[in-house]
């Protein structure tokens, strides 16, 4: 490859970060959902959590576009105000397990050895473990919540990441510059940290924005179980939970709205993740 | 009357995608080759030799385009359904590449491999085939083809697998072999002996091949005429012999000044300044006209076209008959 | 008259690889390197030449502390160098021994530029302020012929000419007496690769270097090399100066590979190939063309002269070969 002009140059080191046109999609809906749950108090027509037990189950009205729920409150305020929690919960697990998991998995695949095979005894133990029951054990004993919920998550996601670090920390060690690091002398924390893991990062990037979506659909599960954030919080798993309930009333409104915000949220983090992947893949 | 050619290359052109605009990377080839004929295409990476290989056998991306036609016994198989080409690729011509170990299904024994084709496509039984595959890993040159034919390629080394893989393109008796850089992988003493089975091959079966390599000197052991690529183009077309005492083209005589020889230690190598150029940033003109140290301003405004010489001599260079004189060999080795 | 004392000594150096192979024929144990010695003067240049499975990769991962040797010593400025370095005696190391590898796609951090990484190894091995270091690395760009605009450029915006010259430049900014190329040009192209082949001369006068080259072929080691010695499945089968070993071998391995150095029009008789080979004796004897009862049990370095050695009887006059070196000589 013959070098280019320097314009160029520049050009081609921030390609990483703009986004090329298959992440666009998933990044401008992420986008539009952080506004909402920024601007929440701005966009809502009515307050989440005022009760209105004469208008309890209503269909789509002028007022209430999608209607109320058994309480009475206004189910698109809540879905507004649900994206709050829905995109914090995923943030704080995909956050906690990255920093977390980065440093386990760095450590096993770069080191090796005993520190390795410790490592992974201590992840496949928890592997061995059904996610969501993992989960649950975790929540039922420390009480539900917002809080243990997203922690209990966040410690069942950490193993998943370290592995997928591990991974690719194994390859990139066997390459001639990690060689030419250690005949230089320079230490493990060096070149593990300031070599092997800026060249492995797109894909821990990549893994992450995808577990995004995942611990979404986890976190709602364990609300709508009733085991994640409690009502009157809005929530979208937790609207899942008590729309369930009034679905033999025949009225939808709620888990419809719930399960599609639900599922555009995920099909976003995917599309952005797979771009990344995909990106991540070639870059190497 | 010489007999007419086995293939003939005419004019042709491979573009492939680059970013959001198609290139050449193999621009206006021609040649041809006889039957029992060992043609070489040389170059350095970038020249267009592998894909003028892949091009002669369509085994290019679907987004690649060719033009210009490819004869092989006079029928033109650029135009050729893919059914019928499947036809030549299985009984008519071979291919063999680099590396054995990434085209050969390590899942898969030798004897698998070698049997597939008589199998599948001459229609032979199970034992019929192996004892046929037998006879090719003898005629390769392996003695224990017993334990060969049981072996997975994992269990063999590189210049083994090589001989594996040239028995498998022997297997559908092609008429034509095309091998892509076979020896570069493996070692020097089983490269030389690798070239002597092409060579044995060639005798004994009136096998013709297409050599394609970036090594001069191998490609002057075992081919009859040579072809140096440069940036898609023919440079340069000679007997070897001539290539090597009297070459026609600047660029080939950079290339064999380039080279340290094993006779002495040269206190400086010459060298050809500058790089290559990329697909997508062709210069104009006379592609090596940037690194050319007979370049004149004519070079630069048209692209020269490749001349036929006295008898099966081609050069592309504008100046051939002007410093023909000052490419030999010992007239380079006074230059810096 | 006495030799000024070696820079680098290496003895009896040995790398027993122990494979662990669930679903495999093979063996248990590989001997990469079978005691190996050699000796490298100040300033000059050792060729190591041999194919695949010589060992002289890993002779040379050993003399820069990639691997570590299971027998035999390395002694660098009379100064031995520990099998197991820790973290002090690698540093100290790095500043006198570096290595330059085969392949440039893969020995650059493809996340650093040439200057960054310049910077970076000066910062762990010399106390020098940021000037200082901004100047050297400019000196090194300059002796490595890399411009500007390619000393700021990540690696994937580089050339394969271009990148073997940045490890080159970063070899040299740890200032090491001795400079191992692994195979350092094999992977380039012809022009590119003359181009290479004289920055290094120019280098090796400049920075007063000492170097051991490794590569198979055999004219870029007479282009480099002042001594070569030649290794066959481990085993160094024959050692001395380079216009000797090059026009007038004594193994007839050297031979062999000599002999199968691609020449205009000459191609060499067809020989079959085997699967294994024999581990007792002269390790050659398979191959052999000249194999006799005495090749059983394998020969020392014979010496023909003081710096001229083969491992092989037909060298030894008493031995009682059907030929001797002359009768092997005529029948080339």
């Amino acid at each position: 490859m013959v070098a280019p002009a320097a314009p160029v140059l520049y050009r081609r080191r921030w390609m990483p970060l703009v986004g090329a046109s298959a992440a666009a999609p998933g990044a401008a809906i992420i986008l539009l959902l952080v506004l909402v749950a920024a601007l929440a108090p701005v966009i809502a027509p009515h307050d989440p959590n005022a009760t209105d037990l004469a208008n309890t189950l209503v269909g789509s009205t002028g007022s209430h576009p999608l209607g109320t729920d058994a309480s009475g409150r206004d189910i698109l305020s809540r879905l507004i105000f649900g994206a709050r929690t829905s995109l914090l919960g995923p943030l704080l697990v995909v956050a906690l397990s990255t920093l977390a998991g980065v440093p386990l998995g760095l450590l096993a695949g770069y080191k090796g050895g005993a520190v390795d095979g410790l490592l992974a005894r201590a992840w496949d133990v928890l592997f061995a473990f059904p996610p969501l029951l993992l989960a649950i054990v975790i929540v039922a004993t420390f009480g539900a919540g917002f809080w243990t919920a997203t922690l209990a998550i966040s410690v069942i996601y950490l193993p998943l990441l370290a592995r997928v670090v591990r991974g690719v920390v194994l390859v990139e060690r066997e390459k001639a510059y990690v060689d030419a690091c250690k005949v230089q002398g320079f230490g493990g924390l060096r070149v593990s940290l300031q070599h092997v893991l800026p060249n492995v990062a797109p894909t821990i990037v990549a893994q992450a924005t995808l577990n995004f979506g995942y611990a979404l659909l986890d976190l709602a599960g364990l609300a709508f179980l009733g085991l994640g954030v409690q009502p009157p919080t809005a929530d979208w798993g937790q609207m899942l939970s008590s729309g369930r309930d009034t679905l033999v009333l025949h009225s939808y409104y709620e888990v419809v709205a719930a399960s599609i915000a639900i599922a555009v949220t995920v099909v976003a983090f995917n599309l952005l993740g797979d771009a990344l992947s995909a990106r991540a893949g070639r870059s190497r | 009357m010489t007999p007419p050619p086995l293939l003939e290359v005419r004019s042709v052109t491979t573009e492939v995608e680059i970013g959001d605009r198609h290139w050449p990377v193999v621009d206006g080839v021609s040649f041809t080759i006889g039957r029992g004929e060992v043609v070489g295409l040389v170059g350095e990476s970038g020249s267009g030799k592998s894909m003028t290989a892949r091009t002669i056998l369509r085994l290019l991306r679907a987004e690649a385009r060719t033009r210009g036609m490819i004869l092989l016994d006079g029928v033109d198989l650029v135009s050729l359904t893919r059914r019928a080409l499947r036809g030549v690729r299985a009984r008519r011509i071979a291919m063999i590449f680099q590396d054995p170990r990434a085209h050969i299904d390590p899942l898969w024994t030798s004897g698998d491999h070698v049997t597939e084709g008589l199998r599948v496509n001459g229609g032979l039984s199970g034992a019929v085939a192996r004892a046929r595959a037998r006879e090719l890993l003898a005629d390769v040159g392996i003695l224990e083809a017993e334990r060969v034919l049981g072996a997975y390629p994992g269990e063999l080394s590189g210049g083994m697998l090589q001989r594996v893989m040239i028995a498998g393109a022997l297997a559908a008796e092609p008429e034509l072999l095309i091998a892509d850089e076979p020896t570069t992988a493996l070692d020097v003493t089983v490269q030389a002996e690798i070239v002597a089975i092409f060579d044995g091959l060639r005798r004994e079966r009136e096998l013709a091949m297409l050599f394609i390599t970036h090594d001069l000197e191998l490609a002057s052991s075992l081919c009859d005429r040579v072809l140096v690529m440069y940036a898609g183009r023919v440079m340069e077309e000679q007997p070897t012999s001539a290539l090597f005492s009297a070459p026609l083209h600047p660029y080939t005589a950079g290339l064999l000044e380039a080279r340290p020889t094993l006779e002495t230690k040269h206190v400086r190598l010459s060298v050809i300044p500058g790089r290559p150029p990329t697909p997508t940033d062709p210069p104009d003109g006379c592609p090596i006209h940037p690194r050319c140290a007979f370049v004149e301003p004519a070079c630069i405004s048209a692209v020269p076209p490749l001349r036929q010489l006295a008898g099966a001599a081609f050069s592309a260079c504008r100046r051939t008959e002007e410093i023909r004189d000052r490419l030999r060999p010992e007239a380079m080795a006074g230059r810096g | 008259m006495a030799e000024p004392a070696p820079l680098l000594e290496v003895e009896g150096l040995e790398k027993t690889f122990r494979v662990r192979r669930a679903f495999s024929r093979l063996r248990g144990e590989v001997r990469a390197v079978r005691h190996v010695s050699f000796r490298v003067q100040q300033g000059g240049a050792l060729g190591i030449v041999g194919e695949s499975g010589s060992g002289k990769t890993t002779i040379a991962r050993m003399l820069v502390g990639l691997e570590q040797p299971t027998g035999g010593r390395m002694v660098l400025e009379e100064e031995e160098l520990s099998a197991r370095p820790g973290r002090a005696e690698r540093l100290k190391r790095a500043r006198r021994l570096q290595i330059v590898f085969q392949d440039p796609y893969t020995s650059l951090d493809p996340h650093q530029s040439a200057r960054r990484m310049l910077d970076e190894v000066q910062r762990v091995h010399f106390s020098r302020s940021r000037g200082e270091r901004a100047a050297r690395t400019d000196q090194l760009l300059e002796a490595v012929g890399l411009g500007r605009t390619e000393g700021g450029s990540l690696p994937r915006e580089l050339s394969g000419g271009q990148r073997q010259r940045a490890a080159i430049a970063r070899a040299l900014a740890a200032e090491p007496k001795i400079l191992v190329l692994d195979e350092a040009v094999s992977a380039l192209d012809v022009s590119i690769q003359a181009q290479i082949l004289n920055l290094l001369a120019d280098l090796r006068s400049d920075f007063r270097l000492t170097y051991i080259l490794i590569s198979h072929d055999l004219a870029v080691v007479r282009q480099v090399a002042d001594d070569v010695l030649v290794m066959y499945r481990g085993r160094a089968v024959e050692v001395g100066p380079v216009e000797t070993i090059l026009s007038a071998p004594l193994h007839p391995y050297t031979q062999r590979l000599l002999d199968s150095v691609p020449r205009p029009g000459i191609v060499l008789p067809r020989r079959p190939a085997t699967l294994e080979a024999e581990d007792t004796g002269c390790l050659f004897r398979q191959r052999c063309p000249y194999a006799f009862d005495r090749c059983v049990v394998e020969p020392d370095l014979i010496h023909v002269e003081r710096v001229h050695a083969a491992r092989c009887w037909l060298v030894d006059r008493g031995a009682g070969a059907a030929v001797s070196v002359p009768e092997v000589e005529a029948h080339k």
